[in-house]
């Protein structure tokens, strides 16, 4: 691997680590704004992960070695998508290990990490947790792989990198019906994957409903900054992905580093904007009742499937 | 010339009782023109069967003898029904006085109904008669729900609901015939040089792609096989015509359901050319076959005449889908002569119903009894009715029941006659069951009380005009069944439409 | 060549809208995306008309535009007015398996119509199934669903689908044609409105599963 490829790897690792607390910041106080409150910081996120990397780690006496590890899988199955996607740049990273399939599957190894973690401490919470998760997660996988074809139909590939460059280069894809579809799907499944609302509300630790909450109930200290980090990286990873599919323009093509430079910016205006809609999405949102949710995301897998269908027909 | 007269006097009634109040006058005017216009549709079929097909307006229509059969079968029928209608209609105004407006109402929708019709048969663009046929349920709706009862309206809406459905999918079925003429023997055509007509299309089926006119064909009977009352999508029927006014129900079961027929009639000509005649044969035998057996196991347990009536509508439109199946010319004139014995023998039951609702005050088949005891013409009438429906000797169901069965068997169909006379058999006892019981099942019993508890309902007399006008039809079915000679040269005429 | 992109985008949102609405339970929101797709046709028949700079193609889109944007959507939405029920909470098949249902009318349609002869080749016929799972899904919601607004806006997708299917097929139908066809599906929709309303005060919030009194 070039000295390029590594550097960039290693650049798009520190964007995401310095982005996904930043974001998570301004989306809770673009909430707060929007419902009238003042709000915390918008630092707040990386003084609650300090704090937390300095607390000590409570473990319960039934746990196993599964309730340390989990979240060492966890960011480390983050931190490899993170480096052989292209987030910052389409050139040369991991090149050509970019492949969607390998992305959703080691994502995949991350959730299935995080549903051990939650029933690994056997509290009851723990455990409804991870089974309303698993039943979420298998129903957004369909989704998820279908839209996944369907993106990789145009560009022929799926690889990401080549997807996201086909994009820039054919402006004319981002608008096929099929494309268009795709993306929704993708929207939707990114919001049942990143336990966001209106699948699963990450402010609330209510029992009847909580999802994502409930699994992570028993972790303290370090391994809960970690599974939280790591969290918050996924969802910007997606957000970066979902950003790079649909609105591609700015990612860096030429491995120039200048480029790279105003590339980083644009991403970060972009993730900034999307965010900042998200969050205004979700205060008008109330969280869907549980037995809806598999509605939701057949809708998904509905609209991937027509995605894919008028990809290739068109 | 004719055909423009035609229309005129349809239009002309649409218009007269549009601008007048329903009185009983306007309402025995009516049935006049009705019957004017009858006497011209004779012409034009006499006209037609003896001279080449006749064209009007710029060929926006067209009659050939095909057009000109279903002319006098509509004229025919909405004949008897107006006269019917008068009778009917004074009755509801006595129970009811508010009803002027409604009455008014009905009125116009039927003439616009009859209207409607004639334009399906006689205009020669496939795209036009569908617009006619679509316009045959708008204004029927509201007649359905004239009584505008719980059941009423339910009976309504699904018909108007299954109806839009169904006409749409023939609508498709309509535009890939087309779309396949713009593709003529594989050369792109410009689509403003092509005309929709019958005449064209029948001059082009051969270079038609035969893949596309497979899917277009299968939609239109799909989709005016569901206005005609044939399964799968038939469920509308027996509560549409089981809810409409006696008129209105002889017209729907009589014409309105074998016009649909028409229009896959015309479609099978032109795809037994561009296809050969197999696939429209295995179609309608499905389609026939199924709506047979639904027709056979719903009718078993009817306990409602106009119900029962309504089932028996669906039999007989899968009989004819099986005549037409056999394809040959004999088949088709014996289809064509259902269509009309069909016709008129159903409207005069649905209208004697519709009498015997009126002086009996109800028509479930369990409380009707002794009918030819109590009510002795009406209840000859009904029996003769049920009789040729049965489709026995002497009328005219008998001769092309019996002719279309012998060209299914000459077609190599034996086996579709065998199911279709073990189903008849069926229905054959359930309806001498039913009619036994109403007509002739003794009074004196258990159930004596009841007749006392309504006796102001058995003042009412039978209406003569209409018992006289009703064995009129009886008779004119069994005359046509006896020496069909007026009709032959019509029918086979309008049968080589078909089969070319 | 962009045009043709115009042509695609809209399709695929007319059957997006399709597939909208038989997911959405509110009414509202049905017959929102009922107009939005009567605009997406509407759109198809512009850009056509622009593509072939054909006339008559642009009054058939505007005239779509007016009543499949407009006149239909306000016409079911007074019968919403006029009634209680807010949502269609109970269609006979739950909204999870509808949607496997649509994607497996998406498939056949695809299947069917998209493999007809001249169909496939063509960069504007090629669209004709989009139509036709148009049509099956409206279908499927006048038959799964038992609300009478629903069932209006069942019955209006699938006759949306048939209009999207003859535009895209057909450059034009001859005018006469096209228009008695509208008016037709105009006059049945405000005869079903009319029922409608009169179903709503007769039933209970116009429930159609109440309507037990003919069935065999």
């Amino acid at each position: 691997m070039s000295l390029f490829g590594s550097v960039t790897s290693l650049l798009q690792i520190l964007f995401v680590l310095l982005m996904a607390p930043l974001l998570n910041g301004i989306m809770l106080k673009v909430k707060s704004r929007a419902e009238r409150r003042v709000g915390p910081p918008i630092l707040q996120t990386f003084y609650d992960l300090r704090k937390l990397f300095k607390k000590e780690t409570l473990r319960s006496n039934n746990s196993t070695f599964i309730f340390t590890l989990a979240p060492l899988i966890l960011i480390s199955s983050t931190v490899v998508v993170i480096v052989v996607s292209p987030i910052i740049t389409t050139g040369e990273l991991f090149n050509g290990s970019g492949d969607l399939f390998a992305i959703v599957f080691i994502l995949l190894i991350g959730s299935m990490s995080i549903a051990l973690l939650g029933l690994d401490a056997a509290t009851a919470f723990g455990g409804m947790g991870s089974s309303r998760a698993a039943t979420i997660t298998s129903l957004s996988e369909p989704a998820l792989l279908v839209s996944v074809i369907a993106l990789s139909v145009q560009a022929k590939s799926t690889n990401l990198s080549v997807i996201v460059l086909g994009n820039v280069h054919h402006v004319s894809w981002l608008l096929s019906p099929s494309h268009i579809l795709a993306i929704s799907a993708l929207l939707i499944v990114i919001f049942a994957e990143a336990g966001r609302l209106p699948v699963d509300n990450p402010a609330t630790h209510l029992e009847l409903t909580m999802i994502y909450e409930a699994m992570i109930l028993e972790s303290s200290g370090e391994n809960l900054a970690l599974v939280k980090l790591s969290e918050f990286m996924r969802f910007t990873f997606l957000l970066c992905i979902a950003s790079n599919l649909f609105f591609p323009f700015g990612i860096d093509s030429t491995k120039s580093w200048i480029f790279i430079g105003i590339s980083c910016i644009l991403l970060a205006i972009k993730l900034i904007f999307i965010v900042g809609l998200i969050a205004l999405f979700e205060t008008t949102q109330a969280k869907l009742r549980l037995f809806r949710v598999p509605e939701l995301l057949a809708g998904a897998f509905v609209l991937a499937i027509l995605a894919t269908i008028s990809g290739i027909v068109v | 010339m004719l055909i423009d007269i035609l229309l005129l006097i349809s239009l002309f009634s649409v218009a007269l009782s549009l601008l007048f109040k329903w009185t009983k006058t306007i309402g025995i005017i009516l049935s006049i023109i009705n019957i004017i216009g009858l006497l011209f549709s004779i012409a034009l079929a006499y006209k037609v069967t003896h001279g080449r097909p006749i064209c009007s307006f710029d060929s926006t229509f067209y009659a050939d003898s095909l057009s000109a059969f279903m002319t006098l079968v509509i004229e025919l029928i909405s004949a008897l029904s107006s006269v019917f209608a008068v009778r009917y209609l004074v009755n509801e105004l006595r129970m009811q006085k508010d009803l002027k407006v409604k009455i008014s109402r009905y009125v116009v929708l039927t003439q616009l109904f009859i209207f409607a019709m004639l334009m399906a048969v006689l205009v020669s663009s496939v795209a036009l008669m569908w617009i006619a046929i679509e316009a045959t349920t708008i204004v029927t709706t509201f007649l359905v729900g004239f009584k505008s009862n719980r059941k009423a309206l339910e009976a309504s809406w699904k018909y108007i609901t299954i109806c839009s459905v169904g006409v749409g999918l023939a609508f498709i079925g309509t535009i890939f015939f087309y779309f396949a003429e713009t593709h003529l023997n594989g050369h792109v055509v410009a689509a403003n040089s092509i005309s929709l007509d019958w005449v064209s299309l029948m001059h082009n089926a051969k270079g038609l792609n035969p893949q596309l006119i497979k899917f277009a064909f299968g939609l239109i009977v799909l989709g005016y096989g569901t206005k005609a009352g044939l399964a799968p999508l038939h469920s509308w029927l027996p509560d549409a015509h089981s809810q409409a006014p006696a008129p209105i129900s002889a017209l729907m079961s009589g014409v309105l359901i074998s016009v649909s027929f028409y229009a896959i009639l015309r479609f099978k000509a032109i795809t037994d050319i561009a296809l050969g005649r197999w696939f429209s044969q295995d179609l309608l035998l499905i389609v026939g076959l199924l709506s047979l057996f639904l027709a056979t196991s719903l009718l078993i347990s009817q306990k409602e005449v106009k119900r029962m009536l309504a089932y028996h509508s669906i039999e007989h439109m899968a009989l004819i889908a099986l005549g037409a199946a056999a394809g040959t010319q004999l088949a088709v004139a014996a289809v064509l002569l259902h269509i009309l014995g069909h016709g008129l023998v159903k409207a005069i039951l649905f209208l004697v119903t519709g009498e015997v609702a009126i002086t009996e005050g109800t028509t479930e088949i369990s409380k009707l009894k002794s009918l030819l005891n109590l009510r002795p013409i009406l209840g000859g009438i009904f029996g003769m009715g049920m009789l040729a429906l049965l489709g026995l000797p002497p009328f005219s169901l008998f001769i092309s029941e019996f002719t279309m069965m012998k060209s299914e068997a000459a077609v190599g169909l034996g086996w579709v006659v065998a199911i279709t006379l073990v189903l008849m058999a069926v229905i054959f006892a359930v309806v001498i069951n039913h009619s036994r019981h109403i007509l002739l099942k003794n009074n004196e019993g258990e159930n004596s009380d009841s007749q006392l508890a309504a006796p102001s309902k058995r003042k009412l007399k039978t209406s003569k005009i209409t018992s006289v006008s009703l064995i009129v039809g009886l008779v004119i079915s069994a005359f046509i069944g006896i020496i069909s000679v007026p009709l032959q040269g019509l029918l086979l005429s309008a049968a080589k439409v078909i089969t070319g | 060549m962009q045009l043709y992109q115009a042509t695609y985008l809209s399709a695929g949102c007319a059957l997006l809208f399709s597939v909208i609405i038989l997911w959405r339970k509110e009414i509202k929101a049905m017959i929102y995306s009922l107009a939005l797709q009567g605009i997406a046709l509407s759109a198809i028949g512009i850009t056509e008309a622009i593509n072939k700079s054909n006339y008559g193609l642009g009054q058939v889109g505007l005239e779509t535009l007016i009543l499949k944007g407009f006149v239909f959507p306000f016409l079911i939405f007074k019968v919403y007015k006029n009634s209680s029920s807010k949502r269609d909470l109970q269609p006979l098949i739950n909204t999870t398996a509808s949607m496997v249902y649509a994607s497996v009318f998406i498939a056949i349609s695809f299947v069917s119509v998209g493999r007809l002869p001249y169909i496939s080749g063509n960069p504007v016929f090629k669209l004709a199934p989009f139509g036709f799972a148009v049509l099956l899904i409206g279908l499927f919601i006048l038959i799964t669903r038992r609300q009478v607004i629903s069932q209006m806006v069942g019955l209006i997708v699938f006759e949306n689908g048939i209009s999207l299917i003859s535009l895209l097929v057909l450059s034009q139908l001859p005018l006469l044609v096209e228009f008695g066809e509208s008016f037709d599906l105009l006059l049945v929709v405000v005869v079903l409105r009319v029922l409608a309303t009169t179903i709503h005060n007769e039933f209970l919030k116009g429930d159609l599963a109440e309507m037990k009194g003919l069935h065999d």
